[in-house]
């Protein structure tokens, strides 16, 4: 009976899945911080993923493209964890995520020994590619960004003497913060002071009040959301007059805004993407106009940066012979070239995206943008 | 450094330690009366903060309002975890409890984080908090000077309850020696149940002073604070309540006065705060306030 019963699925299955052999299923898994102290990251991710998804979730062949999503709950282990689970148990052909660059370089390990490619959508850090064999990102590396930034201060903003804040527990932080010092002075700037926060922390009156005494004219701190708007705040409430300058990380959470309320007027940000720069790319037209449709808002920079790296998975996925092949996909997705993305034109270079930065200033507690600066 | 920062400094230390205190006169009460470490402590203060954020935000209510509404769900909160969680084990070892009482902190923090979602939220300030004093160039916020008064009116308030009432020499009676204040005819339950009131009441008003002076609130905001106060207890002599608002006081000034020195270290002035604690408590291991357990308590 028992026997008959097993020998009867199976032949269910095995006819099924004949049926399905024109039509497969590939799956993507996705690692995202949905929960934690950056869940608010991962939620704009995975919202512009899923429009991505929802715009394009067959390939040429006709396969099924199927996202398998996994929280890492903010943290590295979580991360990990993800992708054993995904490589292992759903046995998936790609993988996006983990979104930032903490979270990513816990778990490159485990893509790299299963020969999983990876997409990392917002990963900044200068080494979350090195010497990596399936670990790719869309997004600019911080060598880029603190360039940028240290590019703006000194050239367009004419400030030369700055205080840097730096989040010791932020590999992102501590990545752009490198480059900006060695930058910055080379450009001829005067750094006052590198002061050190721990991300978590909210009492910062202390700090900021040392660097009022210094008197600088730029402050400039690579930091997460919820930190730089405490920061802001209570700066705001010292009375400290110097102008701030963030990164991508500052304005990705809308608790920034919220929170930072009139604290944050004027403030400038390097970011990866801005909605209000002209779209150089038709992809980029019509997933605007998706993603409002469905969603209300402007597009987040994480939204759209998840969307391409499932786009740019997906035309790897288009060129290989077997979509569900990872090493091919893998090597497409290395070599991609001038791809017409949603967020703008897309070269890998070793894994790293060659791509332009914007810079944004907050007004009326939205970004303004400025300028696009080109690598 | 210069005067004006100097002096700005110590502001910054009053402010930071008044909260600091704030917190550890719960840890202490509970600990004086049970010998509870009680870990959930921070996590009940946390739930107030939230109680206090979804009153004002999802309901409307003015911010006395959502204090009230966040005080009341907080004490009933610290009412059932004693009820549910410890009651049970008044006779095991002590271990049991301690563990039980980590038990309950990460539950209340997971059942935040699914209820609201884990990421951070921003707590909506009334505009009497953000005015700025300005006193010869020394900044001030309302909370600066209202914090360190609270602090104060309730550690008189505390003080008069355990010292000069009934049921406070019932709580003082137990901390003794719970098995023959029992004996006595003393319903032990009630009076640890009032213990928990004052406790949670305690933590409630300190979540809702730290949501409007630090207004971003996350599930987890209560592992690190709870530590501290419970070093600023530990500091102070735990089992003594004024020895804890002394030991808030100084932990805050000890990280103030660090990060004015040492700002590249800034990052580091969590781990400063327990090197201190060790250091203490090398010279003075039952703290600077210290009880013999023995003898007397509070």
């Amino acid at each position: 009976m028992n026997l008959s019963k097993k020998f009867m699925s199976l032949t269910v299955a095995s006819i099924l899945s004949c049926g399905f052999a024109f039509a497969k299923e590939v799956k993507i898994g996705v690692i995202m911080p949905m929960s934690g102290p950056i869940g608010g990251f991962g939620q704009s991710a995975v919202e512009g993923l899923n429009v991505a998804h929802e715009m394009q979730s067959t390939l040429k062949n006709g396969d099924t493209v199927k996202l398998i999503l996994v929280d890492n709950k903010s943290d590295k282990i979580e991360s990990a964890n993800a992708a054993s689970k995904l490589t292992s148990s759903d046995k998936v052909t790609a993988i996006i995520g983990a979104l930032t660059s903490t979270n990513t370089m816990s778990m490159s390990k485990i893509a790299e020994n299963a020969k999983i490619p990876v997409v990392a959508p917002v990963a900044t850090n200068i080494l979350v590619t090195k010497r990596k064999e399936f670990i790719s990102r869309v997004c600019f590396s911080d060598a880029f960004q603190g360039q940028v930034a240290a590019n703006f201060a000194i050239n367009n903003l004419k400030l030369k003497n700055a205080v840097l804040i730096t989040d010791v527990k932020n590999d992102y932080s501590i990545g752009i913060s490198k480059v900006f010092k060695r930058a910055y002075k080379k450009l001829g700037g005067k750094l006052l002071q590198t002061a050190r926060i721990n991300q978590g922390d909210s009492d910062f009156k202390a700090m900021l009040s040392n660097i009022k005494a210094l008197n600088p004219q730029l402050i400039f701190y690579p930091i997460y959301s919820a930190e730089a708007a405490l920061i802001a705040k209570q700066a705001k409430q010292l009375g400290i007059t110097a102008k701030f300058l963030g990164t991508d990380g500052m304005t990705a959470d809308d608790v920034f805004f919220k929170t930072g309320g009139d604290a944050v007027e004027g403030f400038y940000g390097t970011d990866l993407y801005s909605p209000s720069a002209p779209k150089t790319t038709d992809l980029s037209k019509k997933y605007e106009s998706e993603y409002k449709a469905k969603l209300n808002k402007d597009v987040h920079p994480f939204g759209v940066l998840a969307a391409d790296s499932y786009n740019v998975i997906l035309n790897a996925m288009n060129q290989c012979e077997d979509p569900s092949d990872s090493i091919c996909v893998n090597e497409k997705i290395r070599a991609t070239k001038n791809f017409q993305g949603a967020s703008g034109v897309i070269t890998l270079e070793n894994g790293d995206a060659v791509r332009s930065a914007v810079i944004n200033q907050i007004v009326d507690g939205s970004k303004k943008y400025l300028t696009t600066v080109n690598p | 450094m210069d005067l004006l920062t100097f002096f700005q400094q110590i502001i910054n230390g009053i402010s930071l330690g008044s909260m600091y205190a704030l917190i550890a006169i719960g840890y202490t009460m509970v600990y004086g009366v049970l010998r509870l470490i009680n870990f959930a402590h921070a996590d009940i203060m946390m739930v107030g903060a939230f109680a206090a954020f979804y009153a004002g935000d999802s309901l409307g209510f003015s911010l006395a309002f959502a204090s009230l509404f966040a005080l009341v769900f907080s004490i009933i909160i610290g009412i059932l975890t004693d009820k549910i969680a410890y009651k049970p084990l008044r006779q095991s070892p002590r271990i049991s409890l301690l563990i039980t009482a980590i038990g309950v902190s990460f539950l209340l923090e997971n059942v935040v984080n699914v209820t609201f979602g884990g990421t951070p939220k921003s707590f909506s300030v009334p505009e009497f908090f953000e005015q700025v004093i300005n006193v010869k160039g020394v900044t001030l916020t309302p909370t600066v000077i209202i914090v360190p008064i609270i602090t104060l009116v309730l550690l008189s308030i505390l003080l008069f309850i355990l010292f000069k009432t009934k049921y406070g020499m019932a709580i003082r009676a137990l901390a003794f020696d719970i098995k023959t204040v029992s004996l006595m005819g003393i319903d032990s339950n009630r009076i640890i149940m009032i213990v928990f009131i004052i406790g949670s009441g305690l933590a409630a008003v300190s979540g809702i002073f730290w949501a409007i002076s630090y207004p971003i609130l996350t599930p987890y905001m209560g592992v690190m604070i709870g530590l501290k106060a419970f070093a600023a207890a530990v500091l102070g002599g735990i089992g003594s309540v004024s020895g804890a608002v002394l030991g808030g006081f100084i932990l805050g000034f000890t990280e103030v006065i660090f990060v004015a020195f040492f700002p590249e270290l800034g990052g580091y002035k969590d781990a400063i705060a327990f090197i201190f604690l060790i250091f203490v408590l090398l010279f003075k291991p039952t703290g600077i306030m210290g009880i013999n357990f023995e003898k007397s308590r509070f």
